[in-house]
């Protein structure tokens, strides 16, 4: 039998790091036709400034100088409300396809920003690691996505895998979609016998250089085949960017190119200081290319086949510091929002008259129940290696 | 003593250089036993930049305040811009010239440890003196290092400690002084210690003339409690205690491992290495000495394994074949396609480095650059028309591509060589590709785009 490189690393060399127990299941083949968008809020993002408990007289007394004014949020309800400059999102909200996952965390967290994005990508215990990310472990130990796909999962902007890690796996980098004509300039270079490489993770160089001029070839091929490059969004994003890839993100599912998940990044989040003059701007950008990438889904007729989710390293801390800022945090918010989305408020606002862990904020809801309710109820996939209930949250 | 081979010395050259020795360097280090290589390697360190400071390192830099108008304003911002592009050049500039491509590697490696970024300093001038200060010691001695980091303009603006005040502290600067500048995440502190580090470095800032001040009024004068002991400590206070814990010189020993000798860090070998460098009161040389001397850095299976920078494929391949862009700004977009923003480093644990830099944007990108170098060769090495000296045509066609750039000692060298040679120069392990697959339409070409060019 003969074996391609993903398949000999899948079988052979990555059971000594798999140390989940999985199951294996006769569940029913995944729903590979849709789609999740992970969008890393990378920093950190400042959860108390971006669903406001704007009613709670403890949040203005922990931030003198940087609390959002009761009068500008968005109310969610009674109690909550969206920062102003998320008002593009509303309509979601108000269309019931926004949900918000409220005091997102984890046992024991990690205050440090790697270490912190690390626990989140791998969904290990704090205490614990794991070489592949948690897609990267669902693709191993649950089911992988069909090979006739362009790429197991796709990444934007720089090339950081996180959740996409795993040996083997065919991860597609991409600034933008023209780099992709480079792929016609690329000779096919066959590795070596004994050398076939996984790109992800490949602690061979050359293995890893020839893996991943591979991948960029088939991928590429894959996608060109799709006439990407003239799909039209039929819908306008944010300078920038974050804008650029919620488009490029829109393009590929609009034209119809097969991927299981595609990862953004919006930088910047690590407001330590002056934190009134950066993040308003960052909650503008993400709630633009965030509308942006519904508006074109639902033009194509496609916003039901798409899942949109943030994550991040860790929430910020609920007293402010003396340079207009937060430190590290712990939980915080997130957002998940699709067409099959089942909108509105999940697990609960952690109190502010009961910190824990130095001055910070309870977690109510572990994030590996996020990611549960991406492979349980998005993929319909075995999602017991997560150990955690999902949301609850795709109709 | 035997005299090594070759190879040996090439791998050395490569590994402490750009990624690629010139026919010069290795001229010059042949015949050397492998100490003495070592010595010379050393012994070029100055600390110092050949290159001139920018014009406008002359001029203080203009300040926002607040009564400007917003043009004025804009001013100052597009000015800092347009210093910020310089600056890039400058040290691509200093890369291309330097007689010490040891001191460039360096350089290099604790721009990526010591980080800041000018998306957040913006002020071109203070990173500019950041890079002289850490070209100062980059060979020299680490504790000092880390005091003149502490204390560094750029990097007190970068991690906020001239925002922090005493009452409501920033624990920026704190968590990444032992995070990653000095003991490793997750390394023997705990939270309180950042808390009470942080306490310490409030009040410090600078002057317009870039003076280290503490601000009395803004610096916390109470006990603090920090690894187990409790005094009235300052940042100073703070730095000494640290580098009294043996694991500053591990974390720092692995790092240099990970990017001089392999991705796989020996535990006998670095506690070895740590022991010898906190026994010379953390000097440099004698650490990078004995890692490049050890058994592992020599093994011949050992050549080959890490992958080359952005920064070191460019500067390297350029000086490599002697073009020398007189106006390197050029190269500013190729580091940051290829995935190097010289002096933006995408946070403040620097590149990830290793295979991180290879992906399917960075190769394609990576490739596409060999291959104008590749086409540029075609044309500067055109066949030379009856009677016309080789160097000197080879000047002119490159005058039109590289301006006046042409290194034509070095070109001439290089080109000069016989091919397999060349191909012993250019590759640390033998090629991957038949020549014939690769694109280039001559033999430097077809060695610049095989695979393994990417590697060192």
């Amino acid at each position: 039998m003969q074996m391609n490189r993903r398949e000999f690393l899948t079988s052979a060399a990555l059971a000594p790091l798999v140390t989940l127990p999985f199951v294996g299941s006769a569940h029913a083949a995944a729903r590979w036709d849709r789609t999740v968008i992970l969008v890393e809020l990378s920093g950190g993002n400042d959860g108390l400034n971006t669903v406001v408990p704007y009613t709670d007289s403890g949040y203005y007394s922990l931030r003198p100088n940087i609390a959002v004014a009761k009068e500008t949020v968005l109310q969610l309800d009674e109690r909550l409300g969206l920062a102003k400059e998320l008002e593009p999102i509303m309509p979601l909200w108000n269309q019931g396809n926004l949900a918000v996952a409220l005091g997102v965390g984890y046992p024991e967290p990690n205050l440090s920003h790697f270490r912190g994005i690390e626990i989140w990508d791998t969904a290990t215990d704090s205490s614990d690691f794991a070489q592949s990310g948690w897609i990267g472990q669902l693709y191993e130990g649950v089911e992988a996505p069909p090979a006739e796909f362009a790429a197991d999962g796709m990444v934007f902007g720089r090339g950081v895998f996180g959740p996409l890690k795993a040996p083997g796996r065919r991860v597609m980098v991409l600034q933008n979609i023209g780099q992709l004509d480079a792929a016609a300039l690329l000779p096919s270079i066959a590795p070596a016998p004994g050398m076939e490489g996984g790109m992800a993770v490949d602690p061979n160089p050359l293995a890893h250089v020839l893996g991943v001029q591979q991948d960029f070839k088939s991928g590429a091929a894959a996608i060109l085949a799709k006439g990407v490059e003239n799909v039209d969004a039929k819908a306008s994003f944010p300078e920038g960017n974050f804008g650029l890839q919620m488009e490029m993100a829109a393009k590929m599912i609009a034209g119809g190119v097969q991927v299981p998940v595609i990862k953004v990044t919006l930088g910047g989040f690590d407001t330590h200081a002056a934190q009134l003059d950066e993040h308003p701007l960052l909650h503008a950008e993400l709630a633009a290319g965030l509308r942006g990438f519904s508006d074109s889904m639902k033009a194509h007729g496609m916003w039901d086949d798409v899942l949109v989710m943030t994550y991040a390293e860790f929430g910020r801390r609920p007293k402010e510091n003396g340079s207009g800022g937060t430190d590290h945090g712990t939980s915080a918010p997130h957002f998940l929002m699709g067409g099959r989305v089942k909108g509105g408020l999940y697990g609960e606002q952690p109190p502010l008259d009961a910190l824990v862990n130095r001055d910070n904020l309870q977690h109510r809801l572990h994030f590996r129940s996020l990611y549960a309710t991406v492979a349980q109820e998005w993929w319909g996939m075995d999602a017991s290696f997560l150990n955690a209930a999902p949301l609850g949250a795709i109709a | 003593m035997a005299i090594p081979t070759t190879d040996e010395i090439r791998h050395l050259a490569a590994r402490t250089g750009l990624g690629t020795p010139t026919q010069s360097e290795m001229n010059g280090l042949a015949g050397l036993t492998y100490d003495q290589a070592m010595d010379r390697l050393l012994g070029g360190f100055t600390g110092k930049a050949v290159m001139a400071p920018p014009d406008w390192m002359s001029v203080p830099p203009a300040r926002r305040t607040a009564n400007m108008t917003q043009a004025e304003k804009q001013a100052i911002q597009r000015q800092q811009g347009a210093n910020s592009r310089d600056l890039k050049g400058w040290w691509y500039s200093e890369m291309l010239n330097t007689t010490s491509t040891f001191t460039e590697s360096m350089t290099l490696f604790w721009h990526n440890h010591f980080t800041s970024s000018l998306k957040k300093v913006k002020t071109p001038n203070l990173l500019f003196e950041q890079n002289a200060t850490l070209r100062t010691h980059a060979l020299g001695n680490f504790a000092d290092m880390l005091r003149a980091m502490t204390f560094d303009p750029a990097m007190m603006k970068y991690l906020d400690t001239v925002n922090s005040k005493a009452g409501a502290p920033n624990e920026n600067f704190a968590r990444e002084l032992m995070e990653l500048f000095t003991l490793g995440e997750g390394q023997g502190y705990t939270e309180d210690d950042i808390r009470e580090a942080a306490r310490a470095f409030t009040g410090w800032g600078y002057t317009a003339d870039r003076e280290l001040i503490l601000r009395p009024q803004s610096h916390d004068n109470d006990t603090k409690s920090f690894f187990g002991r409790s005094g009235n400590f300052d940042g100073n206070d703070i730095i000494d205690i640290l580098l009294e814990q043996p694991r500053v010189a591990v974390h720092i020993t692995e790092k240099l491992w990970r990017h001089f000798v392999s991705a796989t860090p020996n535990s006998a070998e670095i506690s070895r290495l740590a022991t010898l460098f906190r026994d010379s009161a953390y000097e440099l040389k004698p650490l990078m000495r004995a890692m490049l001397t050890s058994d592992t850095f020599r093994d011949p299976a050992n050549k080959g394994t890490l992958v080359k920078s952005p920064t070191e494929l460019v500067a390297g391949t350029l000086r490599l074949v002697g073009f020398i862009p007189p106006d390197p700004t050029g190269l500013l977009a190729q580091g940051r396609n290829l995935g190097q923003d010289l002096f933006d480093p995408p946070n403040v644990k620097g590149w990830p480095g290793g295979v991180n830099w290879i992906n399917t944007a960075a190769l394609p990108a990576r490739y596409e650059w060999l291959r104008s170098i590749s086409d540029a060769i075609d044309q500067v090495t055109a066949p030379v028309r009856g009677g016309v000296n080789p160097v000197a045509q080879m000047s002119r066609a490159s005058r039109r591509i590289f301006g006046e750039g042409l290194k034509a000692d070095e070109a001439a060298a290089f080109f000069g060589m016989p091919p397999a040679l060349m191909a012993e120069l250019m590759l640390p392990i033998p090629r991957a590709a038949s020549p014939g697959t690769t694109g280039a339409k001559n033999a430097v070409g077809a060695l610049l785009l095989d695979p393994v060019f990417q590697l060192k």
